[in-house]
């Protein structure tokens, strides 16, 4: 009965996607085409999601997809976590804007895949069960350390999801005509559905299959580009250089970061904040051992190494071959639709509306794949952090627990809708930032003092955990964006951009020296109980 | 080799590699911000791309490492989910 409601719900909405169309009057051939594009793909989805939720009723299939999922499946399904909207408009788009400093945020969406893969992939896998949490609450005291890092976690992934929800809703006022606050509530129904009927397996799936089409696209888009230059990328960054008004400033450095404190806290947030990310680290409880977890980070290494290359070089063609063309461009000058267009601006000149199309569902079905992902571990915070862990104190039944995720996708699927309509008009870029800033300092840090150090206790990681978390927001509140671009004030109190050096410091210093004066009896038995947990991060078995 | 030897072993590794990623990535941003003229565009590009590439390489043979590592502890079997 819920399922043929939540079905009827998205077709009404789906209906109001070609209604909105057809009142726009234009009868564009593109949008015609990206909506039948994106039709096909959420009944696609629909129908994955459908097939899911026949095979999910345990909390190990809701939370874990049964732990299923090959190194290869779970590798593609990461990359399509972590391959956003962002990551394909937004990077193509700065590339375009800023040239070649558009290469620190290719690199830095690839370089933490290293520090994953050393540090946390097999070590998480063996020691979790459902969610990163369970590491950490091993062997500290699972109430406060919990409730700690619910509140991190949300906070992550409400950031996170607010970014998502604000570009969806925005790309498909700009490609279908549709109104922001249908185009909010669309996807806020849709990844309930995905989640809330499917769980993991259908979340994984949709990852999975908008991953391939994703590459797919991006390289299609990357051959027609480097055509345009007989395939030669000497050729593409001189015509770069010709056609762009800042001629050889394209190819100089350092616009984007112009001091070494902001580069090092920038630099920390790449390597550090995905490896803090929830519906990250979520990933490697859908695989069925360690061995399995260290081939999907391998697996997303590569594929996101390969598409943080492809972007770029799209970025780098698209300066050459848009400025040559001035349809593009209104009358001031501007890209028309902002820099985030670049690629879809490319897509249209190179391969008309056909391509247009294509990379516009794609790019749709992209954030409808990495919101569902966010939901999934939005709600398993509730469900399984707070509910199962902490409220029932790990003796309630797995049906209730299956049943409060549910409720609890709901909720979240609520939340993330009245977010995005409460924000539409805010500049929410300093978000991103705020999230892997808030992953880096304290989630990232907590788990690997977990793993590493038989020194912390309960105590040091509440203390130092608490307080990263606030230095990561308050010195993103007294930066630029917000105490000047949001408060109006006349300039910054914390004069750079990034709180990541900073917030991480203090959850290291503060977690290090709590636990080393604490000397309770609790905490006197946390350390003893090291050992026990190394030899199961390892082995996933206690020591002998 | 013991499981404590093992452990000890991998552990120095793990801390060598993310040590090197850590610096490598840093040295790269503080040389764009404090010196971008340092280098040609066409360099800083290329130093990316290796990089990129690298950091695949590294991933994927530490993988491979880590599973031979641990065929040598006889571990297959008592790895499980």
């Amino acid at each position: 009965m819920l399922r043929s409601k939540s079905l009827l719900a998205v077709l009404f909405l789906l209906s109001a996607v070609g209604a909105a169309h057809a009142q726009s009057g234009d009868g564009s051939e593109p949008q015609f085409l990206a909506i039948s594009i994106f039709v096909g793909f959420v009944l696609f989805s629909l129908f994955i999601t459908y097939l899911a939720a026949k095979r999910t009723s345990s909390a190990q299939e809701f939370y874990a997809a049964g732990s299923g999922l090959t190194g290869f499946q779970n590798g593609l399904a990461i990359a399509g976590d972590w391959m956003s909207a962002a990551t394909f408009l937004g990077m193509s788009g700065l590339v375009f804007i800023f040239g070649v400093d558009g290469i620190v945020y290719a690199v830095g969406a690839a370089i933490s895949w290293p520090i994953i893969m050393f540090v946390l992939a097999d070590r998480v896998r063996n020691l979790g069960k459902y969610t990163y949490v369970d590491v950490i609450a091993y062997r500290l005291q699972s109430t406060p350390v919990r409730i700690l890092l619910s509140f991190s976690g949300l906070t992550i992934v409400f950031l996170y999801m607010i970014a998502q929800m604000l570009g969806a809703g925005a790309l498909i006022q700009i490609l279908f005509g549709l109104p922001y606050e249908y185009a909010v509530v669309l996807v806020g129904l849709l990844m309930t559905i995905y989640v809330g009927l499917g769980g993991m397996l259908a979340t994984s799936w949709i990852q999975i299959i908008k991953a391939v089409i994703l590459l797919f696209g991006g390289t299609l888009l990357l051959i027609l580009t480097l055509n345009q230059f007989g395939f030669s990328f000497g050729a593409m960054l001189s015509g770069a250089v010709e056609q762009s008004p800042r001629g050889e400033g394209i190819l100089n450095a350092g616009n984007l970061i112009k001091d070494p404190i902001s580069a090092i806290s920038l630099g920390l947030a790449f390597l550090f904040g995905p490896a803090g990310l929830p519906h990250i680290l979520m990933r490697f409880f859908t695989v069925p051992n360690g061995r399995a977890a260290r081939a999907s980070v391998a697996y997303a290494s590569i594929f996101i190494g390969y598409f943080q290359i492809v972007v770029f070089l799209i970025g780098l063609g698209a300066i050459s071959l848009l400025f040559a063309n001035g349809g593009f461009f209104d009358e001031d000058g501007a890209l028309i639709g902002g820099a985030n267009m670049t690629a879809l601006h490319l897509s249209n000149l190179l391969g008309g509306e056909l391509l247009l199309g294509v990379v516009s569902a794609v790019t749709f079905a992209t954030i409808l794949a990495v919101v569902a992902g966010l939901t999934l571990s939005a709600a398993s915070v509730f469900s399984h952090d707070l509910y199962a862990s902490v409220i029932a104190n790990g003796e309630g039944n797995e049906k209730t627990e299956v049943q409060i995720s549910r409720i609890s996708t709901l909720v979240v699927g609520l939340i993330a809708i009245g977010l995005g309509l409460l924000f539409e008009k805010q500049n929410v870029a300093y978000m991103a930032t705020l999230s892997l800033a808030v992953a880096a300092s304290v989630n990232f840090v907590l788990l690997s003092l977990s793993l590493f150090w038989n020194g912390l206790t309960t105590r040091g990681a509440i203390v130092g955990g608490a307080l990263g978390l606030l230095t990561a927001i308050g010195l993103v509140i007294l930066s630029k964006p917000i105490w000047v671009d949001v408060f109006g004030n006349a300039s910054p109190i914390y004069p750079y951009a990034h709180p990541t050096l900073f917030s991480m410091s203090v959850t290291i210093v503060f977690a290090v020296f709590v636990s080393v004066t604490d000397r309770s009896a609790s905490a006197a038995k946390e350390r003893s109980m090291f050992a026990d947990q190394e030899a199961a991060s390892e082995f996933a078995a206690p020591a002998e | 080799m013991t499981r404590t030897e093992y452990i000890q072993k991998k552990r120095a590794i793990v801390f060598s590699l993310s040590a090197i990623t850590t610096l490598l990535f840093l040295a790269f941003l503080c040389v764009i911000a404090m010196a971008p003229d340092a280098a040609s565009g066409t360099l800083i590009i290329l130093t990316g791309f290796v990089l990129i590439i690298g950091s695949c390489v590294a991933v994927t043979l530490y993988g491979v490492w880590a599973n031979r590592f641990q065929q040598e502890l006889s571990l297959d079997g008592d790895e499980h989910a």
